[in-house]
């Protein structure tokens, strides 16, 4: 993704090039705002983290080298100021760290010892469709709950991923994640998403 | 008996608890040409996963189509005023 366009653009920010400024404003914007609200869950902080964020960008287009896209980059400084941010104020978990080893995709007692259900996930209800479900307001803010919950590591790779729409690439270069580790995470998170929707599901049949 | 033939099955599939774990591995291409035929046959076979894969399919949609928060107008001039100040400063 390194490109010459990511370079000339970041140039003419450090030149102050205002019309440039506002080309990078609405190309990465919106993705740093809801990056920043993903981060930290204190909407304050969010803010805070997301200036912090851009004056950063402001005091470093000069020595930006074009090694990874400006998007990467900025979302680089995000992530590291937000991390900044929240190790000051909890415990918190090396972005590298999978966290306990043996996370389960579903509860164990679920499975009979050969692997088969023994609690099967209930299907969905009569005239329930996917695509409905996501329409649905109510389950859109379950969702968005379960999302806010989940370990940190997981939320970043789930909002990058499937609210964003990273690839898979893209996520591991900004964040230093390895494939396998990416795919763990994101999966772990997915998990937890489809248990909360089941949940949900088993609660309003 | 019983065992037996569970280990002559899960040769051919997988089990449902290898699905569910290695569901992502599938979907995102990282996963032995023997592991991802063996995931894909028992979820042709096995509704309780089949239901499995549709509520991961319908997180991920629900999550693709949150609704997208924007930068406003004031927040747009906000950031445009500071980095005047800082190319004048």
């Amino acid at each position: 993704m390194p490109d010459d366009d990511d370079l000339a653009l970041a140039k003419r920010i450090a030149a102050g090039d205002e019309a440039a400024f506002l080309a990078l404003l609405e190309a990465i914007g919106p993705t740093l705002k809801r990056l920043s609200r993903a981060l930290v869950g204190n909407a304050a902080i969010a803010e805070e983290v997301l200036q912090e964020t851009w004056t950063a960008i402001f005091g470093g287009c000069g020595s930006f080298e074009g090694r990874a896209g400006l998007k990467t980059w900025a979302c680089r400084i995000l992530i590291n100021t937000a991390k900044k941010r929240t190790a000051r104020e909890a415990r918190s978990v090396p972005m590298s760290s999978l966290g306990a080893g043996d996370e389960h995709t579903v509860d164990p007692a679920r499975f009979a010892p050969e692997g088969y259900w023994v609690a099967p996930p209930t299907p969905f209800g009569e005239g329930k469709t996917p695509e409905g479900l996501a329409l649905h307001k109510e389950v859109r803010e379950h969702i968005q709950r379960a999302l806010q919950e989940l370990p940190e590591a997981q939320r970043t790779v789930v909002t990058l991923r499937d609210v964003e729409g990273w690839d898979p690439q893209e996520v591991c270069n900004a964040l230093d994640l390895t494939e396998t580790n990416q795919r763990v995470l994101l999966h772990r998170g997915r998990a937890r998403i489809r248990a909360a929707l089941e949940l949900y599901l088993a609660g309003n049949p | 008996m019983k065992r037996w033939i569970i280990k002559q099955v899960s040769r051919f599939m997988a089990t449902c608890r290898e699905t569910t774990e290695g569901y992502t591995n599938l979907t995102e291409g990282a996963l032995s040409d023997t592991e991802r035929t063996r995931i894909r046959r028992h979820l042709m076979v096995c509704p309780a996963c089949k239901t499995y894969r549709a509520q991961m399919e319908t997180g991920v949609k629900v999550l693709h189509e949150l609704p997208k928060e924007e930068v406003t107008e004031s927040e747009r001039d906000a950031l445009l005023r500071r980095f005047r100040e800082k190319k004048s400063g």
